[in-house]
C-alpha cells in the first residue's frame, strides 16, 4: 500500500508557495509522514492527507526528503528575505507592526518554524533552531532599527511641522510701573540706609512751631518768604519743607545720641510756574552726635553723591544760608550732563546745585533739647524733583504730577 | 542786587576779571546769578564835537551841522538845533546801525549831503536824559572819536547777586566791596563823607521819633540853592546799569547813593513841610496821602508814617507824597536818611501792594549806623554836580542807637564744628581783612560792625572763618561714632512691599496734588455726606483749596487726562495722605491718613494676534486686592456688598477685616463718570494703609508639608441669586471641619437647564486628614453630608 501525503497548502507566503503541489509520502515511509506534514503545517500551511497514488519511485522519496531538510533551511531564508523586504518597504509604524505579526507574532510564519521544530529529526533541529532563532533575531533586530528610525523620522517631521515664526510678538503680561519720584526716594532711602540712617515720617499739615519757631525761623524773618506757604490757619500750614521732621525726631530722641534720619515727603510752596510746583518732594537728612563737623557732611554728601551720580562725581559746597543751620552751605555736583564741561543746564559752570546743608544751628538744637556746646550736627534737604529730572534728563518738573503714563510707563 | 563792575572798583582795586570776581564771590557765598550788560542795540556810534550850526538854505526845519569826528570834519543835516557849539554829540556815520535795524547812510536833503545822522537818546534805545528830545548831549568831559558805549561803559559787566536774607549789607556796593577785600586783601576806599561845614541860611528841621522800636534814627540834611536839572550822562548810565531810570538830579543822586551805600535816602521838597517839622509816628485812623504814584491811600495805625506838623508826607520807607516830591521849581530840599523797624516796613508794602528798591533794604535791614555817612555823601555828590549847597550838617536823631557787639570766637570749637585746620592768626586776618577789629588772646574777640547783623553769635563767626577761608579747604570725612543700623521700619517695609505688589499686578503709580477743587466732593457724589475739609485759606487757585478727603477724584481726573491724550485702557494706582479734620474750625493738626487707591479701565493688556485682551471688570480689580492681601499673608478679609455713593449699586464691595471695614471696592457710578468726562467703565478701589498695616505679617509662616495625600471631589450645586458664593463656601467648611483643606469655586453657569433666578456653582473640594490617609468611604459621607446642609440650610439642590 502506497501511502501518500498531499499537502494542499494555505496562504500565500513565497515559501509555501514553492512548496505547493510537492507531494509527499509513499507507503513504507510513513514514519516521515508525520514529521513531513508539521514541518508543512510549521510552515504556515495545513497538511491534508489523502490517499492517492505517487507516481515517482523511490528516489524521489529520498529526494523528497532531503528537499524537506533543506526547504525548510531555505523557507527560513526566503521567509527572511521577504520579511526584510516587507519592513524595508513600510511606510507606517502599524504597517511595521502587522510585519512584526506576521513573521515574528504569536501565530507568525517563523513563530511556525520554530513550533515545528519538534517534528524534526534531533539531529536537524539545532542547525534549523539556531538558524531560525538567527533569523528571528535579525529580523526583530531590523524592526527595531526601523521603528527607531520612523519615530526619528516621524519626530522630525512633527518637529518640521511645528516650526513658528519666532519674531512673533510674545503673549502680553502686564508689567506696572513705578512713579520716578518714588524710584528716586527709594534709592535715596537705600543710600542712606547703608549708612546707618533710619527713615523718619512727618505729618504734611504742621504746626507753624515745628515748621518755623523750632527752626529758627521766627514771625517776620525774612527767610519765611523764600518759603511762602499754604496755610489753613494763622498756626497751621502745610509744611514748605521736611525740616519739621527734624525738630520732631529731636524731640522724641533728646538728649540720646546719635540720630541718624533721613525724612522723605511731600512738601508744598506758594508757587507755580515752570520750575516751581506747588507740591514737591524733599528727602531731608539729620544726623546729631558728639563732634560732627562741616567735614563729616561734605564726606557723607560725598558718598551719596559718587552712589546716586556715579562714582567719579565731585562735590563742591558754597556757603548759603539757612536760619536752622550754621555754617550753610548749598552743595553743588559736577553737572551730569556735561560731566562738568559747562552746558546750557548748568549755565556754564560746570556745576548743578542739588541740595540745601549746614550745621544744626545752636538754637535749634538747644530748642530740641540738645546742649550745643556738647552736641553738634548737620542736617541736609534735597528736591527729589530735582535729582529725578538730572538723573533721567526729564526737562519739565510738571511733568511729575501730570500723571501721563506715556510718560510713567517709560520708568521700569 | 545789580554790581556795575567799573562802579565796584571806585571802592575796591581788584585785577579779577568779573567773571573771576564772579567766581569768587560764588563761592563766598554771595551767589552770582548771572553777568549781564546793558547790551547796547546799535553800532558805530562815536562822540562828535559840534562845531557849528547853520540854518539849512533849503529848508526852514532843517539845520546843516559841522561837527568833529576826532579825524575829520563832517557835514550833517539835522531837523533839531538844540546843540551848541562845543557840544558832545552822538554822531552815526554812514554803516552805523541803530535799534529797530535801522542803518545810516549818506544821504542828500536838499541839496546838501549829509554824512550821517546826530541821534537822540530815543533813537540810541537808551533811557537817558528824560524828558530832553532832540540830539543826545553827552558829557562835556567825553572823549571826541571814542565809541558813544565806550564813553557810556555801556558794555560793562553787571553781575547779578542772588542774595540770601541774611546779607542786607551787599545790598550795597561798598558792602560788596568790604567782601571782595575779605577775600582778595586790599583796602576799601570810602568816598569823600566828611562833615559838612557850611552855615545853615535855613531853618533847622525839626525832627521828632514817637516810637524808637519803629524808627531807630533820622537823619536830615536841608540842600539849599537847589538846581533842578538832569544829571550827568556818566551818572545816569550807571543807574541805566542799576537797572534804576535816571529822573532829575536830586532824585538821580539819591539813588546814586542808594546803589553805593545801601541806604534809601528820601527828598522832600523843604518849604512844603509844615513847621519844618519831620515827625515819625504811625497814620492816624483816617489819615489819607497821594503816594508819587498818584493814587490816594488810605492809612491805617498799622503804618509808619513821616509828617510834617500836620499831615502825613510819606509813607515811611515805602513810597513818599505826591504833594512834597521834588519838582523842577523846588528850590530848597530836605534829604531824608533814616532806619525803620523791617516788619513795619514788611507790613505796610505788603498792605499797600507796594515792593520799591527803599522797602526791600529797609525790610531785609540797613546799617542804623550808616544813616549819616549815606546823607553826607549825597550831599557833596549834590555840591559835586552843582545841584545845591548843604545847609549846615546833617540833624540826627538817633533815638535808638546800636552799637557794635563783641563776639568771642573758640579757635578749637571753630576747628572742630569745620573740620579744618587752620590757625588762629589765619582767623584773626579774615575778621581783620574785612575792617573789624580782633582782640587775640586764648581766644579772639572780634567787634562785628552793625553793617554785619548776620554775625551775631560765635557759630556766625565761625561761618565767616569757613567762609571766606573757603569751602573747597574742607577736608571730606565721615561721622564716627557708634555703629547705627540703618533699615526700614516693619511699616516701611510692608509699604514697599504694597507698592511692589502693584507693580506685580500691572499697575502704574500716580502722585496727584493732595489739594483739589471744592467741587470734586460734588463730582463724588459726596457732598450729601456733609464730609468735612481742610480749606487752604490762601490758595493759588479754586481748583487747589481743599485737601484732599480721598485718592479717588485724583484716580479718575488721571484717567480722563490720559483719555485725552488717545491712552484709553490705564491702570494706575496711588499711595498717599487724605485729610479730614477733627473738629471745625482747626484747632490742631487734622487727621492725615495714608490709603492705597487703585483704578482700573479698558484693556488690561496690549492687543495681541493670539489672543483678545481681558477688560477690566470688578473681579479683575478684586482679584489684586486678592493677590494684595495674600501677599501680606492677611487672610482673614472679607469682601461684602455694600453701598458706595460714587459706586454703581449692585457692583460695590466692602474689605472688612473682621468687623473693621478697611476699605471699598466697585465699579464707578456712571453719573460720577459723567462728571469726570468718562465713557468708559472704571473700576476703583480705596484702602485704607493704617488698618492695613497693623495686620501685615511680613515674616511667613512656614507650615508643614502634608503627608497624606488629599482626595478632590466635585459638588455642582443649583443655588438661588439671594445666596451669595460666600455663604455656600462658609457651609461647604462649616460642614466638613477640619478635614476640608480647601474650596475653590471653579465654573459658574446660567442656562437652559437650570432654573431662572438661580444659578449653577460648582465647587472643588479638597478633603485631608493631615493624621491620615482619608478612605473613599469617609469622604463619600461628608460630602453627602455638605450636600445635605447645603440643601437645607441654603435651599440648594444639587445639580442633577
Amino acid at each position: 500500500m502506497t501511502e501518500s501525503v498531499l499537502c494542499k497548502l494555505v496562504g500565500s507566503s513565497p515559501l509555501s508557495r514553492r512548496l505547493k503541489g510537492f507531494c509527499v509520502g509513499r507507503s513504507g515511509v510513513s514514519r516521515y509522514r508525520n514529521k513531513v506534514s508539521s514541518m508543512l503545517l510549521s510552515l504556515g500551511g495545513t497538511a491534508e492527507e489523502n490517499f492517492r497514488p505517487f507516481i515517482k519511485g523511490r528516489y524521489f522519496f529520498k529526494f523528497y526528503l532531503l528537499k524537506g531538510v533543506f526547504g525548510l533551511r531555505e523557507t527560513l531564508n526566503t521567509l527572511a528575505e521577504n520579511a526584510k523586504k516587507d519592513i524595508s518597504g513600510a511606510a507606517t509604524l502599524e504597517e511595521l507592526k502587522q510585519i512584526q505579526v506576521r513573521y515574528l507574532g504569536k501565530k507568525g510564519e517563523i513563530t511556525a518554524v520554530l513550533r515545528g521544530m519538534g517534528k524534526l529529526p534531533p539531529e536537524e533541529r539545532p542547525v534549523i533552531g539556531s538558524l531560525a532563532n538567527s533569523v528571528r533575531d535579525e529580523l526583530t533586530e531590523l524592526l527595531d532599527s526601523r521603528e527607531e528610525h520612523m519615530k526619528v523620522e516621524a519626530r522630525r517631521k512633527s518637529i518640521a511641522a511645528e516650526k513658528i515664526d519666532v519674531t512673533l510678538p510674545g503673549n502680553p503680561v502686564a508689567i506696572g510701573h513705578i512713579h520716578p519720584l518714588t524710584l528716586i526716594m527709594d534709592e535715596i532711602a537705600d543710600i542712606f540706609l547703608g549708612m546707618g540712617f533710619t527713615i523718619a515720617e512727618g505729618p504734611e499739615i504742621e504746626t507753624d512751631y515745628y515748621n518755623f519757631e523750632a527752626l529758627n525761623i521766627p514771625k517776620e524773618h525774612p527767610a519765611r518768604e523764600m518759603q511762602d506757604s499754604f496755610y489753613m490757619t494763622p498756626e497751621l500750614l502745610l509744611r514748605t519743607h521736611t525740616s519739621p521732621v527734624q525738630v520732631r525726631t529731636m524731640e522724641k530722641v533728646a538728649p540720646q545720641v546719635p540720630i541718624r534720619i533721613i525724612a522723605p515727603g511731600k512738601v508744598y510752596r506758594r508757587d507755580d510756574d515752570a520750575t516751581h510746583s506747588p507740591m514737591f518732594h524733599q528727602v531731608e537728612g539729620l544726623v546729631i552726635d558728639q563732634d560732627i563737623s562741616l567735614s563729616d557732611l561734605k564726606g557723607t554728601l560725598l558718598l551719596f553723591a559718587r552712589q546716586m551720580f556715579g562714582p567719579d562725581q565731585q562735590v563742591r559746597l558754597r556757603p548759603s544760608f539757612f536760619p536752622f543751620t550754621e555754617p550753610s552751605a548749598e552743595v553743588d555736583i559736577a553737572c551730569v550732563m556735561c560731566s562738568g564741561q559747562g552746558c546750557r543746564v548748568c549755565k556754564e559752570t560746570g556745576w548743578i546745585e542739588i541740595l540745601g546743608s549746614g550745621m544744626v544751628h545752636p538754637r535749634v538744637l538747644e530748642m530740641s533739647g540738645y546742649d550745643p556746646e556738647e552736641y553738634t550736627g548737620y542736617a541736609f534737604g534735597m528736591g527729589v524733583e530735582r535729582i529725578a529730572m538730572l538723573k533721567y534728563g526729564i526737562d519739565d518738573l510738571r511733568l511729575f504730577f501730570l500723571n501721563d503714563v506715556r510718560m510713567l510707563r517709560q520708568f521700569r | 542786587m545789580r554790581v556795575p563792575y567799573t562802579w565796584l572798583k571806585d571802592f575796591i582795586h581788584t585785577d579779577l576779571s568779573a567773571q573771576e570776581l564772579a567766581e569768587l564771590l560764588t563761592r563766598s557765598g554771595i551767589e552770582v546769578e548771572e553777568i549781564t550788560s546793558l547790551r547796547p542795540g546799535f553800532t558805530g556810534i562815536i562822540v562828535a564835537e559840534v562845531l557849528s550850526i547853520d540854518k539849512h538854505p533849503e529848508a526852514d526845519k532843517l539845520f546843516i551841522v559841522k561837527v568833529y569826528d576826532g579825524s575829520e570834519e563832517l557835514t550833517i543835516v539835522a531837523g533839531i538845533d538844540n546843540m551848541q557849539p562845543g557840544d558832545k554829540v552822538p554822531l552815526a556815520v554812514a554803516g552805523a546801525s541803530l535799534p529797530g535795524d535801522i542803518v545810516i547812510k549818506k544821504t542828500k536833503l536838499r541839496g546838501v549831503e549829509s554824512r550821517g545822522m546826530l541821534c537822540s537818546a530815543d533813537e540810541l534805545g537808551l533811557d537817558l536824559n528824560p524828558g530832553m528830545d532832540g540830539v543826545l548831549i553827552l558829557d562835556k568831559d567825553a572823549q571826541v572819536g571814542v565809541a558813544l558805549e565806550d564813553t557810556l561803559v555801556l558794555n560793562d559787566p553787571i553781575l547779578i547777586l542772588g542774595l540770601t536774607p541774611n546779607r542786607a549789607d551787599c545790598l550795597g556796593l561798598l558792602g560788596v566791596a568790604h567782601e571782595v577785600a575779605a577775600l582778595t586783601g586790599g583796602d576799601v576806599q570810602l568816598p569823600d563823607i566828611s562833615p559838612l561845614s557850611r552855615k545853615a541860611q535855613a531853618p533847622v528841621p525839626r525832627i521828632r521819633i514817637e516810637d524808637s522800636s519803629l524808627c531807630a534814627r533820622y537823619s536830615g540834611l536841608v540842600i539849599g540853592d537847589v538846581k533842578i536839572g538832569l544829571s550827568p550822562v556818566w551818572m545816569q548810565a550807571r543807574l541805566l546799569q542799576a537797572g534804576i531810570r535816571p529822573i532829575s538830579n536830586i532824585v538821580d543822586i539819591t539813588n546814586y547813593v542808594m546803589w553805593e551805600w545801601g541806604q534809601p535816602l528820601h527828598a522832600f521838597d523843604y518849604p512844603l513841610l509844615a513847621e519844618h517839622s519831620i515827625v515819625v509816628r504811625p497814620a492816624r485812623e483816617g489819615e489819607e496821602l497821594v503816594t508819587l504814584d498818584n493814587v490816594k491811600r488810605g492809612l491805617t495805625e498799622e503804618m509808619l508814617v513821616i509828617a510834617d506838623a500836620q499831615n502825613p508826607v510819606a509813607v515811611a520807607g515805602v513810597m513818599g507824597g505826591l504833594e512834597t516830591e521834588i519838582t523842577d521849581n523846588t528850590e530848597t530840599v530836605l534829604l531824608e536818611s533814616a532806619h525803620f523797624n523791617p516788619v513795619s516796613i514788611r507790613r505796610t508794602g505788603r498792605s499797600l501792594g507796594l515792593y520799591s528798591e527803599a522797602q526791600q533794604r529797609f525790610e531785609k535791614g540797613v546799617d542804623v549806623n550808616g544813616c549819616v555817612q549815606a546823607v553826607r555823601r549825597a550831599a557833596k555828590l549834590i555840591e559835586l554836580l552843582g545841584a545845591g549847597r548843604s545847609e549846615g550838617d546833617v540833624v540826627d536823631e538817633y533815638v535808638a542807637p546800636l552799637y557794635p557787639q563783641q563776639i568771642r570766637l573758640r579757635p578749637d570749637r571753630a576747628r572742630k564744628l569745620i573740620g579744618l585746620e587752620i590757625s588762629q592768626q589765619e582767623m584773626a586776618a579774615i575778621f581783620q581783612r574785612q575792617g573789624f577789629s580782633v582782640e587775640e588772646g586764648t581766644h579772639l574777640h572780634v567787634k562785628v560792625p552793625t553793617s554785619r547783623p548776620d554775625l551775631e553769635s560765635e557759630v556766625d563767626l565761625i561761618e565767616e572763618v569757613a567762609r571766606i577761608n573757603g569751602y573747597d579747604k574742607i577736608a571730606t570725612t565721615l561721622p564716627s561714632g557708634v555703629i547705627t543700623q540703618g533699615r526700614r521700619t516693619e511699616r516701611q517695609q510692608a509699604v514697599k512691599k504694597v507698592r511692589e505688589t502693584m507693580l506685580a499686578c500691572g499697575l502704574t503709580e500716580v502722585i496727584n496734588y493732595t489739594f483739589v477743587s471744592p467741587n470734586q466732593l460734588k463730582k463724588l457724589h459726596l457732598e450729601q455726606q456733609n464730609m468735612e475739609t481742610v480749606v487752604v485759606a490762601n490758595p493759588l487757585s479754586e481748583e487747589q483749596s481743599v485737601m484732599r478727603t480721598e485718592l479717588l477724584g485724583g484716580l479718575l481726573s488721571t484717567i480722563a487726562y490720559n483719555g485725552n491724550r488717545n491712552v484709553h485702557d490705564v491702570q494706575i494706582f496711588e499711595m498717599g495722605a487724605v485729610y479730614k479734620p477733627y473738629e471745625l474750625p482747626l484747632t490742631r493738626l487734622p487727621e492725615e491718613k495714608t490709603k492705597l487707591g487703585l483704578a482700573l479701565t479698558g484693556a488690561l493688556s496690549a492687543e495681541h494676534w493670539r489672543q483678545k485682551p481681558q477688560t477690566a471688570d470688578f473681579f479683575s480689580l478684586k482679584g489684586i486686592i486678592e493677590a494684595l492681601l495674600t501677599r501680606l499673608n492677611i487672610n482673614q478679609a472679607i469682601f461684602r456688598e455694600t453701598e458706595e455713593p460714587f459706586c454703581q449699586p449692585g457692583q460695590a464691595a466692602a474689605i472688612c477685616l473682621g468687623d473693621e471695614r478697611i476699605g471699598w471696592l466697585g465699579r464707578i457710578h456712571p453719573e460720577v463718570l459723567d462728571a469726570y468726562g468718562l465713557e468708559q467703565p472704571v473700576y476703583a478701589a480705596e484702602i485704607d494703609m493704617e488698618s492695613l498695616l497693623g495686620l501685615v505679617r511680613l515674616v511667613p509662616e512656614y507650615t508643614m508639608l502634608p503627608r497624606y495625600p488629599a482626595l478632590l471631589r466635585d459638588l455642582a450645586v443649583v443655588v438661588p441669586d439671594e445666596v451669595s458664593a460666600i455663604e455656600v463656601t462658609a457651609v461647604i467648611y462649616q460642614t466638613g471641619g477640619a478635614l476640608v483643606s480647601d474650596v475653590s469655586l471653579f465654573d459658574l453657569y446660567r442656562g437652559p437647564q437650570i432654573p431662572a433666578g438661580s444659578r449653577s456653582l460648582a465647587f472643588a473640594i479638597s478633603y485631608r486628614d493631615p493624621s491620615r490617609t482619608l478612605s473613599d468611604e469617609d469622604v463619600t459621607q461628608l460630602h453627602q453630608e455638605i450636600e445635605q446642609t447645603l440643601q437645607e440650610s441654603l435651599g440648594t439642590r444639587l445639580r442633577g
